[in-house]
């Protein structure tokens, strides 16, 4: 008894000290944790690089009179990342690596480049705002057919344009539609050796850096080029769901880096900075715009194979995005339409990182359209319709 | 890592006032307790399991201070031999027994009182009554804590409560102590 009574009184003596502010220390907690993982990184760099002189100069040593200089190059990697339980009506529509292979059936773009011009000093513009033009490069015989939607995307903020190599995108949450169309028919239309060159910027833009990983207009809201490095997971409602309806959600983790935050917030609205992971990012919403099913053409970019019948314009969702860079290196964008911020934040609490024997397993356990993922690939949404080049749809079966 | 969170925005403020009394230093102990909230963000698969993670977040935080607990507590060695009336550990024989404890219960009459009495109290003294009787760790968690062995916690402890007991003594007014010594109670 008497020992409670010193517990009691020392409980009461800790309780009359200040109370600690859970905020900041919060923050700083999830300073410290980042620092640790950077210093870890450094300590592996440093001793991979040491290992690595160290082979070459026994490499060197073995091979006598040669002098070959040993190149060590290849991608770099990028954490794998998989959700936990997810509700019943998300089902897997695509789960793979990026970029989707040569042989897809969709067809994929070969490359993907992002250019940032500004007014004042960041991608929230100041008192300017900002644009990003995204060159979206496909194969000659994917470009045969592709067409363009007159209507634009402009719930989306994104203007297109065409070019013999592929599709010219220009977001900007501060120009307007008209401005957007201008400058995606001139880049469309120059034959310059770097068409961003022809970038016909309204005044006081200046090009500031380039994003290699966002694609505003790509498939599914993934805000992800399809030909970064890293996996793409998009889950959906079942291929008969209306379009429009029912909870969509795309991971994206792929190799990037801080400036990819930034341009995505281009085509993002009301983003305020957040900690998802103890990592710094960005909570924001996405207007979607109106969509048009079924697949026609007037659907947007896409050969069209599909009926022709008129369009029918549901409303669009509103969608929820969360981005931040999860590691080194690693940039993770999830955007969800037909659920709430925090539904969305919970999902990404439960992102687990798997090492590449785990993702492998992954992989080839999860079931897309009846198959295994492993050997779902190269359609998003896995309707097999396939020849349409890819275009943002809130209905991941709807077969874009 | 929601869990995680939960944990976090529950135990934060608990063990910075732990640790904030177990060494008498608010912004040491803040800094610890970020440390080692950071080690079991790192760690949280296994600390999440175990059946108090708060006590191993407490523990991980005490270690972090140990070595200026170390450098404060060589210091006060000095001063203490000049120090009239303080057990020290191991001096004497039994200096401090858990039996004699009620009679310490009965010397505490506010928390200032008690606050006091801590703040005289050695520094590794101090560290092993609040851990002990306030975290309610057991005797080994307090030695990994404070990184010694289980017999030098239990002389600490009994040192502790002693000095305690006569540093409450002599806090207290001597009507008190003549006429009633459960008026505070």
């Amino acid at each position: 008894m008497h020992i409670d009574e010193l517990h009691a009184h020392l409980h009461d003596l800790a309780a009359t000290a200040p109370a600690a502010d859970p905020i900041a220390g919060r923050r700083a907690t999830y300073r410290r944790v980042r620092r640790q993982r950077q210093q870890r990184v450094a300590a592996i760099a440093a001793t991979a690089a040491v290992v690595i002189l160290l082979v070459a100069a026994v490499g060197r040593l073995g091979r006598a009179a040669t002098d070959e200089v040993p190149v060590i190059s290849g991608p770099a990697s990028t954490a794998h990342l998989i959700p936990g339980a997810l509700p019943p009506d998300l089902i897997p529509r695509f789960v793979g690596d990026l970029p989707m292979p040569a042989d897809a059936a969709q067809p994929i773009p070969l490359e993907s480049r992002t250019v940032l011009f500004t007014q004042g000093s960041g991608p929230d513009g100041g008192p300017g705002g900002a644009f990003i033009v995204t060159i979206v490069r496909y194969a000659p015989a994917d470009m045969a057919n592709a067409t363009i939607s007159p209507s634009g995307y402009d719930g989306l903020r994104v203007s297109l344009g065409r070019r013999v190599d592929g599709f010219v995108e220009v977001a900007s949450r501060t120009l307007t539609q008209a401005e957007r169309q201008h400058i995606a028919d001139a880049v469309g239309a120059s034959t310059a050796p770097d068409p961003i060159d022809a970038t016909p910027a309204p005044g006081g833009y200046l090009r500031q850096a380039a994003g290699y990983t966002v694609d505003p207009f790509a498939v599914n809201y993934a805000l992800t080029s399809l030909s970064a490095n890293g996996s793409l997971l998009v889950f959906g409602g079942s291929a008969g769901a209306p379009a429009g309806r029912g909870p969509t959600l795309s991971i994206a983790v792929v190799h990037g880096s801080p400036a990819d935050i930034d341009v995505l917030r281009t085509v993002l609205v009301d983003d305020t900075p957040t900690l998802i992971h103890g990592q710094d990012g960005i909570a924001a919403t996405i207007e979607t715009g109106a969509v048009s099913t079924p697949t026609g053409p007037t659907t947007g970019v896409g050969t069209a194979p599909g009926p022709t019948s008129a369009p029918t314009t549901v409303p669009a969702p509103r969608g929820q995005v969360l981005a931040w860079l999860e590691s080194d290196a690693t940039v993770v964008i999830m955007v969800a339409t037909g659920m709430t911020a925090d539904e969305l934040r919970a999902l990404a609490e439960t992102l687990q990182p798997v090492d590449a024997e785990g993702w492998r397993r992954y992989v080839t356990t999860t079931t897309v359209d009846g198959r295994r993922a492993a050997h779902a690939r190269g359609t998003i949404g896995g309707t097999g319709e396939g020849s349409s080049i890819a275009v943002p749809t809130t209905e991941p079966a709807a077969g874009h | 890592m929601a869990d995680y969170e939960a944990f976090f925005a529950e135990h934060y403020d608990e063990v910075v006032r732990t640790l904030g009394l177990a060494v008498g230093d608010r912004s040491r102990a803040e800094d610890a307790a970020q440390e080692a909230f950071a080690q079991a963000f790192r760690k949280w698969a296994a600390v999440s399991r175990m059946e108090r993670p708060v006590g191993w977040v407490i523990v991980v935080g005490m270690n972090q201070m140990k070595r200026w607990l170390t450098r404060v507590d060589r210091r006060e060695r000095h001063h203490r031999e000049s120090v009239a009336g303080l057990a020290t550990v191991g001096a004497a024989g039994r200096v401090g027994r858990l039996d004699e404890l009620p009679d310490l219960a009965e010397r505490i009459a506010t928390a200032e009182t008690l606050r006091e009495a801590l703040d005289r109290l050695p520094a590794r003294q101090r560290a092993t009554v609040v851990l002990r009787y306030l975290c309610d760790l057991s005797t080994d968690e307090v030695a990994r804590a404070l990184s010694c062995s289980p017999g030098t916690v239990k002389s600490a402890l009994s040192a502790g409560l002693t000095n305690l007991r006569i540093t409450l003594d002599d806090t207290r007014p001597d009507t008190e102590r003549e006429v009633d010594p459960h008026a505070h109670r």
